[in-house]
């Protein structure tokens, strides 16, 4: 369903963003403590312990994933 | 035409009567709307682009129609705003993402062509956190439009990730706006923002045409001024679609006055979530709305979620289905174009999660269902505080928890049934329910799925009892 936009059409993107986006609210987005690195290993720290943390629910074998979204 | 400001506040159901009794055209109001829009959306970064010329064409031919007493419902004439995550046609569709800044599709999502067919009004394209927030977000100015600024303070956030969608109505910018939900994105910018919001049943509105974040848990539905408006809107965007896979080919029609009786039913509740979870600036506002709640003759009862790991679940199941989506764009490097810094390792770290993982969760999540379906077999309804609080300072980062002086709750009640909701797929409604520090907060009701109507109906008698709804942002 994707298209490449044309010249035109970034042209009128960028000039609709711009127009519509004045600096009082660009604020920035604060800039992490942490390196791109260290927030890496943070992230999969967090996924180490989510596993862990299911890690601790029993489950039988006859517990199949879930295939349907509603309950 | 200059237009009272009530106008900007008027329900769907108020303005489409005045249509239809031509006190004003179409085309008037879908022109004040777009001014209103462009003048004031940038003011809480709630615009992404705006659609006021295809607006206008639109309005012309509702008016056309109008003229010759062709009624096609109670959307027609009405302008709206939706969630730059949804393809329209004619302008680019960024989902509020800079390395998606100038993508184009050709072909509307099959909720815009709905309200298009019902001849709603689209006005322009909201903002929304970047990716729906997809990998885990440090700061609201996860945004390719900024921080979202909230209508009743500008030094908070209107929450995530459908932040425009829910600023853009609450200060009267559109009559109704899209959103879309994998966990918390209507139910957050709803009750931090103060509108009426409805996470509808997985499967129960087509997301063809939507940005996938989760595949398994994203849900479309309507940010309103009333729960009467997000029925009509509903009605009109619910229903079987052949192009998105997760379908569950259910249509839903907004049928209030076949709703059971109150007193036939049960609302499950826990005290703690009142008094423990909840802000304690919040808690007479939430008691209020329990209060409310027991007036109408159902019978209460106190329920809690059995102990699963809700979050670590959503956290997983999102984490590794987004990962996936947006493997290209992790693996190009394109990544590193997102704002959040915090969100581009998430997306890195995503791509590691073990199959295993992700299948243990799914498992988890068959657990999370079998529990909902014992649940519901005593109780129609559960209600909760929406969110703990008011809205978070636009400086505050999100990962970090609020500081609180009150203890943690030794029990668990409802309180994460935001996550849970959400892995087994349930409707939810968001109430507006009163002020903490002149911020708004909020209750949310649950039900069963495909319960709407029940929750449509707890709704609508909540708002005929209390105007919390009908408050306005100051200085708007």
């Amino acid at each position: 369903m994707a298209q490449k936009i044309t010249r035109r059409g970034w042209a009128a993107a960028i000039t609709a963003t711009a127009a519509l986006s004045p600096s009082l609210n660009q604020a920035q987005v604060p800039v992490a403590q942490e390196t791109p690195e260290e927030l890496l290993e943070e992230a999969r720290r967090q996924a180490r312990r989510n596993q862990e943390t299911l890690a601790k629910v029993p489950l039988e074998m006859a517990v199949e994933p879930a295939s349907r979204f509603e309950a | 035409m200059a237009f009272d400001d009530s106008i900007f506040f008027a329900t769907i159901t108020e303005l489409n009567a005045k249509l239809r009794a031509k006190e004003f055209s179409a085309q008037e109001l879908t022109k004040a709307f777009c001014d209103r829009l462009e003048k004031l959306g940038p003011r809480y970064n709630a615009l992404a682009l705006s659609y006021r010329e295809q607006a206008i064409q639109q309005a012309k031919d509702v008016d056309s129609e109008i003229k010759r007493e062709r009624f096609r419902g109670p959307l027609q004439g009405i302008p709206y705003g939706a969630k730059d995550l949804l393809a329209a046609a004619g302008g680019p569709t960024t989902w509020g993402a800079k390395p998606y800044a100038g993508q184009v599709f050709d072909e509307d999502a099959t909720v815009i062509r709905k309200l298009e067919k019902s001849k709603a009004i689209l006005c322009g394209k909201l903002s929304m956190v970047e990716l729906a927030g997809g990998g885990g977000y440090r700061f609201p100015a996860a945004s390719l439009q900024g921080p979202g600024i909230n209508p009743w303070d500008r030094t908070r956030w209107s929450g995530g990730s459908s932040s425009g969608s829910g600023s853009a109505v609450a200060a009267g910018l559109v009559p109704f706006a899209l959103g879309s939900e994998t966990s918390g994105s209507i139910l957050t910018p709803a009750a931090f923002c103060g509108i009426t919001g409805l996470r509808p049943t997985y499967g129960l509105v087509s997301r063809h045409g939507a940005m996938a974040l989760s595949w398994t848990m994203d849900k479309i539905g309507p940010m309103c001024r009333s729960a009467e408006d997000c029925g009509i809107v509903l009605e009109a965007i619910a229903g079987k679609d052949t192009d998105d896979p997760g379908s569950a080919g259910k249509s839903f029609y907004y049928r209030p006055e076949f709703a059971r009786k109150f007193a036939d039913l049960t609302i499950g509740y826990s005290p703690v979530d009142f008094e423990g979870w909840a802000d304690p600036a919040a808690r007479p506002s939430f008691a209020q709305a329990l209060e409310v709640f027991r007036g109408f003759g159902s019978k209460v009862v106190e329920v809690a979620l059995p102990d699963l790991p809700y979050g670590a679940l959503t956290n997983t199941i999102i984490t590794a289905e987004g990962a996936a989506v947006f493997e290209e764009l992790i693996t190009s490097g394109k990544v590193d174009g997102l704002a959040d810094a915090k969100q581009i390792a998430g997306l890195k770290a995503g791509l590691e999660i073990p199959a295993k993982d992700y299948l243990k969760a799914m498992r988890i999540r068959s657990l999370v269902q079998q529990e909902f379906r014992k649940l519901f077999i005593n109780v129609d309804v559960l209600i909760t505080p929406a969110r703990a609080g008011a809205a978070s300072k636009l400086s505050d980062p999100l990962d970090r928890g609020t500081p609180t002086s009150s203890p943690t709750p030794a029990s668990r009640g409802l309180h994460d049934l935001i996550p849970a909701g959400n892995l087994a797929g349930l409707p939810a409604l968001c109430l507006p329910c009163g002020f903490a520090d002149n911020l708004p907060v909020a209750v949310s009701l649950v039900g069963r799925p495909y319960s709407e109507n029940t929750l449509l109906a707890y709704g609508r008698e909540y708002q005929n009892r209390t105007d919390w709804h009908k408050r306005r942002p100051p200085a708007t």
